[in-house]
């Protein structure tokens, strides 16, 4: 279990991980609000 | 003159910041708009959504309509709609291709085009800044800074991650206290 967790907090995989989710968050932002040329604005 | 040599630096940054101000508020060239006006009463404007919306309804007209492609098409149909509704009623300004022009040369009235979505992207970029330079500071205090930097610490990490969201703050507070940037016998210069 010790290894399995210093394996998954190696600089690598860590990137790959929060990489996919930074992807994942924009895709889905992009989804649900699409065609985001200028801030919204209440005002 | 001991008392004026001390001063310099202060005066010197204060001097420089001043003139980032000004020049950044006061001087900052404003384009000319005359050639641009608002999307709503644009001809050219009109003219491309009627277009984009004629083509998808051709290619509409291709399929059953009770099919996933025309399903699609709709859906398109209904969001160029939607988006050129939005661009009309948020006063964006159309040049004579008819599309959208963002304004970027710092006026407030076009402030959500440029101003309010680069301040978003400095405060993010800041806060990733921020929690990395926070990071290798505190590894560079335990015993193998080398192999934190390799096999993460992930509990520090993370919760550097979620408390980094007031950097700004935090960047204030470590400037007037002398910690954000090194004092100067720790820079190193070339020989003269």
């Amino acid at each position: 279990m010790d290894n399995l967790l210093k394996y998954l907090s190696t600089a690598p995989v860590l990137l790959t991980a929060w990489m996919s989710l930074t992807a994942a968050i924009i895709i889905l932002t992009n989804s649900l609000y699409p065609d985001a040329l200028f801030f919204p604005t209440l005002f | 003159m001991p008392f004026y040599g001390n001063m310099m630096p202060t005066l010197k940054k204060t001097f420089l910041f001043l003139n980032i101000l000004f020049f950044s508020f006061n001087f900052a060239a404003k384009a000319d708009l005359s050639q641009l006006v608002p999307c709503k009463d644009s001809a050219q404007f009109h003219k491309r959504l009627d277009n984009t919306v004629k083509k998808l309804e051709t290619r509409l007209n291709k399929y059953d309509s009770a099919s996933q492609p025309a399903k699609n098409l709709q859906t398109q149909i209904a969001r160029t709609k939607t988006r050129f509704a939005k661009y009309e009623k948020e006063n964006l300004l159309c040049g004579k291709d008819g599309l959208p022009h963002l304004i970027a040369d710092g006026r407030l009235d076009h402030a959500k085009e440029f101003i309010l979505p680069g301040l978003l992207f400095i405060y993010i970029t800041g806060w990733i800044g921020w929690v990395g330079r926070k990071y290798i500071q505190y590894a560079a205090t335990t015993k193998n800074p080398n192999e934190k930097e390799i096999i993460l610490d992930v509990p520090y990490a993370l919760n550097s991650m979620t408390t980094g969201f007031i950097w700004p703050l935090e960047a204030v507070n470590e400037y007037k206290s002398g910690a954000l940037v090194a004092n100067k016998d720790e820079i190193s210069v070339s020989p003269r």
